[in-house]
């Protein structure tokens, strides 16, 4: 005698196979049809309605959908956001870099220029520390005696002179700033020529006390070296300009410098210059005045 | 029985809509959870072969008339019916289990439904599945389904409670479905 199976387990299989069978049907239909059949119609057909429903739906759960997709990217969003800030932070460094290049090209540029000007032979040199103390007023260059530097020669930038060379090591020299209370030097008035000699005077603008005693000299006057001998400071470096009297006697000024010497960056130090003392003939040689240097104020005082 | 049917079909519009709007969004990887196969499996787990094999088939007759391209029409609905009949098959093992179990079986239906399908999409050459891409899908799939059809259970036990009709209703109770 035959076994028969339970009902419910063969129309299950029945089904089974019907719709095992329906789906090849369907595959082979459409794959034998392709893009042009019935199947593929209505295919498009369920496209054309389910369509605006989707899209109807996407507007409603699109800020959910965002908010879980934002969980589910968060990892990467990190990783991205921490990508992108240190890109950020490259760009920025960059953009620093490349502007302090672009000014400090611009300053060499002009400094350059001034040397043309002038027809002297220079170094550049490159500010590299000043001293930890605010009374001192020198700064420490990246060049030295390795580089032709000597005592005594003159630093300038683009706008005028800096100050000399005090001390020299192979590889580096101290140069005392024209702000520098014990700095003293030979100028002229570029206009009139009237002589005299400037001092520093910290951060205060410098004294200027003209040789002549009834010199009269109008604020505005450009004030610019002096060859001395003995000195290797160059003629006609641009100092300062007249400000006004300093006390009731007219030898007396205040000239303003034109470096500014809280930004000194990059120099250039003066290695040979046409007209030196020595090069020139002795009838045109003005030696250097003896004359007591004014009192130096406490530079503390000045400073504060 | 009526009412049953449009809930079923409520049930397959909404993951149909779910998987063409939601899944994109939360893809990982670019592997994104098979709302519809959540819903199959779910069904069967709960209902049983025979609801998991006509839902299979009819939700993945969804799918494939709703996908483009090289797609033929009746691929998934066969890999559903299969994965319907055979996480259906299994429930009346997973009585007294825990639902780790379930979990266990979900994410086996899952590397069966993307094995089937990229396994005979790679036979008939319609698509450019390559065997590494199979595996990656599967493990996706396991994943994906693991995670998606514990949360479909939830609305799915509570239509099959409501309407009655499956398997369910013929044995009185379904052991898996009171374990989720």
């Amino acid at each position: 005698m035959m076994k028969t199976m339970p009902e419910p387990r063969r129309r299950s299989r029945t089904l089974l196979a019907v719709l095992v069978l329906a789906s090849l049907v369907l595959i082979t239909v459409d794959y034998r049809e392709g893009e042009g059949g019935a199947v593929a119609a209505i295919q498009r057909g369920a496209l054309t309605v389910f369509g605006p429903v989707a899209e109807g739906f996407s507007t409603v759960v699109q800020p959910i959908g965002n908010f879980f997709g934002s969980i589910a990217e968060l990892g990467s969003l990190r990783a991205r956001n921490a990508a992108l800030e240190a890109d950020l932070r490259e760009i920025r460094e960059q953009q620093v870099s490349r502007a302090e290049l672009e000014r400090e090209n611009e300053q060499l540029r002009r400094q350059l220029d001034m040397r043309e000007r002038l027809g002297f032979t220079t170094t550049a040199a490159v500010v590299i520390a000043r001293p930890p103390s605010n009374i001192e007023r020198s700064v420490l260059l990246d060049v030295g005696a390795d580089n032709g530097l000597l005592p005594g020669m003159a630093v300038i930038n683009e706008f005028g002179l800096v100050g000399k060379v005090t001390e020299v090591t192979a590889g580096n020299a101290r140069v005392e700033l024209l702000t520098s209370p014990s700095a003293r030097y030979g100028v002229r008035i570029d206009e009139s020529g009237e002589l005299g000699f400037l001092t520093g005077s910290g951060a205060d603008p410098f004294q200027l006390e003209l040789l002549d005693l009834e010199a009269e000299v109008s604020p505005g006057a450009q004030v610019v070296t002096h060859l001395f001998t003995g000195t290797s400071i160059p003629d006609a470096i641009p100092v300062g300009v007249v400000k006004e009297r300093r006390g009731p006697s007219s030898r007396f000024l205040e000239v303003a410098p034109y470096v500014d010497f809280t930004r000194l960056t990059t120099v250039q130090v003066v290695l040979n210059f046409p007209s030196a003392p020595s090069e020139l003939p002795e009838e045109e040689q003005v030696p250097a005045p003896e004359l007591p240097r004014p009192k130096v104020e406490d530079s503390k005082a000045e400073d504060s | 029985m009526s009412a049953r049917l449009l809930a079923l079909g409520v049930v397959l519009l909404t993951a149909l809509l779910l998987q063409s709007v939601v899944t994109p969004m939360i893809a990982i990887g670019g592997w994104g959870p098979d709302i519809v196969l959540a819903a199959v499996v779910a069904f069967a787990l709960i209902d049983g072969a025979e609801t998991g094999a006509r839902f299979g088939f009819v939700a993945g007759l969804g799918s494939d008339l709703l996908s483009g391209g090289p797609h033929l029409v009746g691929l998934m609905a066969l890999v559903f019916l299969l994965v319907g009949e055979g996480a259906g098959r299994l429930r009346p093992y997973l009585s007294g289990s825990e639902p780790v179990t379930a979990v266990a079986v979900s994410a086996v239906a899952g590397i069966v439904a993307f094995g089937l399908f990229g396994g005979m999409s790679l036979l008939l050459d319609i698509r450019s599945f390559t065997f590494l891409l199979i595996v990656q899908g599967a493990l996706a799939s396991a994943a994906w389904t693991a995670v998606t059809v514990p949360l479909a259970m939830v609305p799915v036990r509570a239509i099959s409670r409501r309407f009655t009709g499956g398997e369910t209703a013929a044995t009185g109770s379904s052991v898996a479905g009171r374990q989720w």
